[in-house]
């Protein structure tokens, strides 16, 4: 009994997401890109339509979700102020093949101190063709 | 000469202006990018079964986390992604994990299981998720709780 007034008095609380909410969207999110090179470069503006800044983060996946180590982000991590967007220039390896499938995500990052639990994922799809 | 003077200050006060009236258009311009917006609403709650065996947003007491999602085009899609793990539990317990979220608003479903995706209507629509963990075992012992599930627009 003490087990289980402890249990439901502890508050088992699980936060899904933040009480102090977060947002974001990103543009554009679909994109055909050529390259003469070994890499190709896609340029997102990942966007703050609201009226407290975020925390972002934006990373690279592949067509299964795993994410692309290798890819060069800029910046990767930054703080965007109320209603505000900024660009972030992406460069994508080919690593060999003669086009890439790859998803451009933008990731909130809860502030310390918040519940945040949840993660908002914004993601583009993306493709990069060798010539 | 005195005179002359203000008899032309006079004529040129009271002539009359001629203004010629001229419309014209001002054009005006606004773009919206096709995009889709998160915003996360409430926080999510979940609380034991009477076995102690599962902590569930669905069990008596618990709540399920809201967000909002702002589409402007058509074309996008939602699903959740379920946590790996607790990200903060008392005792390492390999938990297993399952979402299923609601959708109301532009776009409605209902009881969609987490990995699912769903297309959504331009417009705003509304999102419920719920989780329940199960411990792989035997039951959940007293502590704090918490995990991270992913809602994901492509």
């Amino acid at each position: 009994m003490k087990r289980a007034t402890s249990l439901l008095a502890g508050a088992i609380c699980l936060a899904l997401l933040p009480s102090g909410a977060a947002a974001q969207a990103m543009s554009p999110m679909r994109a055909e890109v050529q390259s003469f090179t070994d890499s190709f470069a896609v340029r997102v503006y990942p966007a703050n339509p609201y009226e407290h800044r975020i925390r972002i983060e934006v990373k690279v996946y592949d067509q299964t979700f795993r994410e692309v180590k290798n890819a060069v982000i800029s910046p990767s991590v930054f703080t965007l102020g109320a209603r505000f967007s900024r660009p972030v220039t992406v460069m994508v390896p080919f690593n060999g093949e003669q086009k890439r499938k790859v998803r451009i995500c933008t990731e909130s990052i809860p502030f310390p101190g918040q519940t945040t639990r949840i993660k908002a994922q914004v993601c583009g799809k993306f493709l990069g063709k060798r010539l | 000469m005195k005179s002359l003077f203000k008899v032309v200050a006079a004529v040129a006060v009271l002539a009359p202006v001629q203004a010629n009236a001229v419309t014209d258009n001002i054009p005006f311009n606004g773009t919206i990018a096709d995009t889709c917006a998160i915003t996360v609403g409430s926080s999510g709650t979940i609380t034991p079964n009477a076995g102690y065996t599962q902590l569930s947003s669905n069990n008596a007491g618990g709540a399920p986390g809201t967000a909002v999602i702002m589409a402007t085009g058509t074309g996008w899609e939602v699903d959740t992604v379920a946590p790996a793990a607790f990200s903060t539990e008392p005792v390492v317990t390999a938990s297993t994990f399952a979402v299923t979220y609601d959708l109301s608003g532009a776009t409605t479903a209902s009881n969609v299981p987490g990995a699912t995706q769903t297309a959504l209507t331009n417009g705003s629509t509304s999102v419920s998720v719920d989780l329940t963990a199960t411990h792989p075992t035997g039951s959940y012992q007293a502590g704090t709780y918490a995990a991270t599930v992913v809602l994901r627009c492509e």
